[in-house]
């Protein structure tokens, strides 16, 4: 009688507890800015699938994904014995046995089996992380690891304690404890001495179990293990929009007088949650250009001093404010500088990497763009290079700051059609401005329209009339900026009655595909690597020779990860290419950034390593011959990459050129 | 006491545009308009002053002045926008002020009321090219002046040190007690972006209207040219002697670049 009430005034107590502080917790999120989340309830629970049951991101990795995948499952299969634990402190010695024989004994068969794979995977985390050490966990600071171990310990103590109970119960019960159904714990009754369910192993084991169940309820909220409870409602309440579209704030709205994330709590409570989350797994880290370069941009440490200076502000939602000189100081603290620093900010090329590889499904490029928004909409702070590109976005409306009038004029020349109205042509072929202006960008033009034009396909494009669609302006905070860029494009286009646009920029076919009809402008846009791709499917490009040197493929952000096009330019490719294509390491969803996006085109890289030399070591490495891109950025910052290692030998050629060479 | 930072504003053509002509007058349709380069330095360095006195305790305000007509406001909108606190325009819809004396007379009766600290100016103003207004405005006031500035740096609130380019890579480097006028060279700084915000709070700033003082202008344009179409290339024939013969009789005769 005495254990019952025992259990059950810990019980109330640990619960209580943990409620006290996770309500806590729940205010410092919920003081974020609000974000609509209760629709799409279908991809919601598609991404809880993918993500929590199935762990499709955490299987990037195979081994460290297995061994989390059989944690996750031993956890929640473990819970249900836990449950039972409880039950029978409380009930002074109940089982689950109402279950039926067959259904109690698989309930101990699926305890039994789990509890020995729990403690074996528990031993290769131990191992991994005392011997074998992978990169990303060593820039882990000693609290976090310190609190690895610490949890790892406290899951190893809960399997051994019940696989002990369990067996010394075999022991005692024989026949009744059911052993035919617990394989691995009636081995252990095999090799144990003798021992009784009343002495006190088997009650120090017993009230250990328990006690450890409540002491790491009670951690959770302080340790980065809180993804334990907070990785689902994290997962369902992730982007469900195109990865590619950035939010959509109302300039005109005279109410507002800060846009972005000045402060913590103007960014959504989505981001905070997501800084809750993070597990601090440093998968992020591992992919990111930024952080492969040794640059300040970290994107888990995004996380984690987002994490912290939410915390730090807790006191601003929890007290009054009026009247405490401490806490207006507080009030008055910014994002940037005082938690992260302008360089942080504007390292950032919005790849995508660190989304693509969190297994919670958080989103760093949105809390950075943001926080961009923050700098540039209220205190017009962004570094001088992009300035200027602001002011030739305004006056010439393209980055260089070139006349409009010599926009796409060669082609205009030469006769490429103008599209006036969709009655004449299928297509428009929106160039973008590196194709108008930039001359080796210029080929790549050359190159796409001579294969339209040799399979047939009526097209026009908008010669000096086409503008920029500000993408990159949007992607470097200058959100009013932007907004009026994309309302002006979406008005040509709308008063051309387009319908199906060619863009050869990765960074325009996002934009014109993710965010322009949130803008009013619905299109249908396909990426020049797509189209030739079909074109040559359907035997309308019909290469005549192939290209005999080794070829390896840069996948660019914009079309890849953001928007899952990485087979057609692969397989285009791969029609003109003697030889199998050569896969780089960092390929595909996990390819490794130019450098260029998110406006770094336009601004000085000069902290730690370059991004594009980065890159181009592993071109190197692969022994490719060539190299094919699908953006005129990558076309930029690859050629300059190859360029730093002496190594001009290897060509980089859009995929384009390289088919446009086979056909002739 | 709040200090006072006079910021002097043009609105110029945009050099990026084409000039074309009515008859021998501008046609000012086709010309885009913008605040004189030059003077965008003087507009940030104004905010950068600001910024380094207020953190030392002082209240300032940044006032920036433009003379022109009423269309010109346009500009001193945007150097709002970028942050100066309130503006004075010199209404001078007809052209009154037609040349640097003129204009800096109109200035000096704005200035002198205002009791500006210290004074920003562009070296010149991209139109005109007269280079002259800012340091007669000086004149006026009785106040030092440097002028092509390409670094300031404050002693206190009453002293600065400024340095410009002299031909050869060498520097002369000024010290001047304040109130001054400083005009302000390309390298000084480059001026910061209009935020949104700011661009907001300027349709609110204060701009005051005041009309033209009499001001005697010595001179004004007339009439307006465009320079003639350039010739198209010769190509000279020949053998070496009778090229070289060419040559020389064309540029004398018709060139008329070397003497006979
Ligand atoms: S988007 Fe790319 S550069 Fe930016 S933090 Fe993520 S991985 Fe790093
Ligand atoms: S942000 Fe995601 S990938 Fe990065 S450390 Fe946190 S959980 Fe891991």
């Amino acid at each position: 009688m005495l254990s019952q009430w025992v259990t059950a005034v810990l019980l109330v107590l640990a619960f209580g507890l943990f409620s006290y502080n996770f309500w806590k917790l729940l205010q410092i999120i919920l003081a974020g800015a609000s974000r609509d989340v209760w629709n799409a309830y279908h991809l919601r629970l598609k991404a809880v699938i993918d993500q929590v049951v199935l762990h499709k991101k955490l299987f990037r990795q195979g081994v460290p994904g297995l061994i989390h995948f059989l944690i996750f499952w031993g956890f929640v299969i473990l819970s249900a014995g836990t449950l039972e634990w409880m039950y029978m402190g409380l009930t002074g010695g109940g089982k689950f046995d109402f279950l039926g024989r067959t259904g109690y004994g698989l309930f101990l068969l699926s305890q039994d089996w789990f509890n020995s794979f729990v403690l074996a995977a528990i031993l290769v985390a131990f191992w991994r992380r005392l011997v074998v050490k992978p990169q990303r966990m060593r820039d882990n600071s000693s609290k976090s690891r310190a609190d690895a171990y610490f949890i790892l310990a406290l899951i190893g103590g809960l399997v051994a304690t019940s696989l002990l109970c369990h067996a010394i119960e075999i022991q005692n019960y024989g026949d009744k404890a059911l052993p035919s159904f617990q394989v691995f714990s009636s081995l252990l009754a095999g090799v144990l001495p003798e021992l009784t369910t009343g002495g006190w192993i088997y009650q120090a084991s017993w009230w250990l179990h328990l006690l450890i169940v409540l002491v790491f309820l009670n951690y959770l909220p302080f340790s980065k293990h809180l993804h334990v409870i907070l990785a689902f409602p994290n997962v369902f309440f992730s982007k469900v929009k195109a990865r590619g579209e950035l939010s959509t704030p109302d300039l005109e709205d005279e109410s507002i007088e800060e846009f972005g994330a000045e402060r913590v709590e103007n960014l959504p409570w989505t981001s905070l949650l997501d800084a809750f989350a993070c597990t601090e797994c440093g998968r992020c880290n591992e992919f990111c250009p930024t952080a492969s370069t040794g640059k300040a941009l970290k994107p888990k440490t995004l996380m984690i001093d987002l994490r912290a200076a939410a915390t730090r502000r807790k006191s601003l939602y929890q007290q009054n404010i009026e009247g405490n000189a401490a806490l207006a100081a507080l009030q008055e603290e910014t994002l940037v500088p005082n938690t992260f620093s302008d360089q942080f900010v504007w390292d950032c090329t919005t790849c995508g990497a660190c989304v693509e590889a969190c297994p919670v499904m958080i989103d760093h490029v949105d809390a950075i763009v943001e926080m961009r928004r923050a700098l540039v909409l209220n205190r017009g702070s962004n570094p001088d290079e992009a300035t200027n590109v602001f002011r030739n976005f305004e006056t010439s409306s393209n980055p260089w700051g070139l006349s409009e009038e010599s926009r796409q004029d060669w082609l205009v020349q030469q006769g490429v059609p103008l599209f006036e109205n969709s009655e004449d042509f299928d297509y428009l072929y929106y160039i973008g401005c590196a194709g108008s202006f930039d001359e080796r960008n210029r080929k790549v033009v050359d190159s796409v329209i001579k294969l339209l034009k040799k399979a047939e396909v009526k097209f026009g494009i908008l010669g000096k009339e086409e503008k920029c669609n500000g993408e990159t302006a949007r992607r470097m905070g200058n959100e009013w900026l932007a907004q009026q860029m994309m309302q002006t494009t979406v008005e040509l286009l709308n008063g051309k009655a387009v319908k199906k646009v060619i863009t050869s920029c990765p960074h325009c076919f996002n934009t014109l595909k993710n965010e322009y009809p949130a803008f009013g402008g619905q299109y249908e846009v396909i990426h020049h690597s797509e189209v030739l791709d079909s074109l040559i499917q359907e035997g309308r490009i019909q290469p005549k020779k192939s290209v005999s040197d080794s070829l390896t493929y840069h996948d660019s952000c914009y079309i890849g990860r953001y928007n899952d096009i990485y087979d057609q330019p692969r397989r285009a490719l791969q029609s003109v290419s003697e030889k199998k294509l050569i896969e780089m390491p960092r390929s595909r969803d996990k390819g490794f950034c130019c450098g260029a996006g998110g406006g770094r085109m336009w601004l000085e890289e000069t902290t730690g390593t370059r991004i594009n030399a980065n890159r181009a070591d592993e071109i190197i490495q692969s022994g490719a011959k060539r190299v094919g891109v699908g953006c005129p950025f990558c076309m930029t910052m690859i050629t300059d990459g190859l360029k730093s290692k002496e190594r001009e030998d290897i060509v980089v050629q859009d995929l384009a050129e390289v088919i446009a060479e086979a056909v002739d | 006491m709040t200090l006072k930072i006079g910021v002097l504003v043009k609105q110029v053509p945009d050099t990026n545009s084409k000039i074309q002509l009515q008859g021998d007058q501008i046609d000012a349709s086709g010309l885009k308009f913008v605040v004189n380069p030059y003077d965008e330095f003087g507009v940030e360095e104004a905010l950068k002053t600001k910024e380094i006195w207020e953190k030392a305790g002082q209240k300032v305000e940044t006032v920036a002045v433009l003379l022109g007509p009423k269309a010109a406001q346009k500009a001193l909108r945007d150097v709002l926008a970028v942050g100066l606190d309130r503006g004075v325009h010199i209404l001078d819809e007809e052209g009154k002020a037609s040349d640097p004396k003129s204009v800096s007379e109109a200035l000096k009766t704005v200035c002198q009321e205002e009791g500006f600290h210290l004074i920003f100016a562009g070296k010149q103003a991209v139109d005109s090219d007269s280079h002259a207004t800012a340091q007669m405005l000086a004149e006026h006031l009785k106040i030092p002046h440097v002028g092509v500035v390409s670094k300031i740096d404050f002693e206190g609130k009453e002293m600065a040190q400024v340095e410009r380019a002299v031909d050869g890579g060498s520097k002369e480097i000024f010290k001047l007690k304040l109130p001054a006028l400083i005009t302000a060279n390309k390298g000084l700084n480059k001026m910061r972006m209009a935020s949104l915000i700011n661009i907001r709070k300027a349709a609110k700033k204060e701009v005051k209207e005041v009309p033209l003082p009499s001001v005697q202008a010595d001179w004004k344009v007339r009439s307006w040219s465009l320079p003639s179409e350039r010739a198209a290339v010769k190509m000279i024939e020949g053998d070496m002697n009778t090229q070289a013969a060419e040559l020389v009789r064309l540029l004398k005769e018709e060139a008329k670049v070397i003497g006979s």
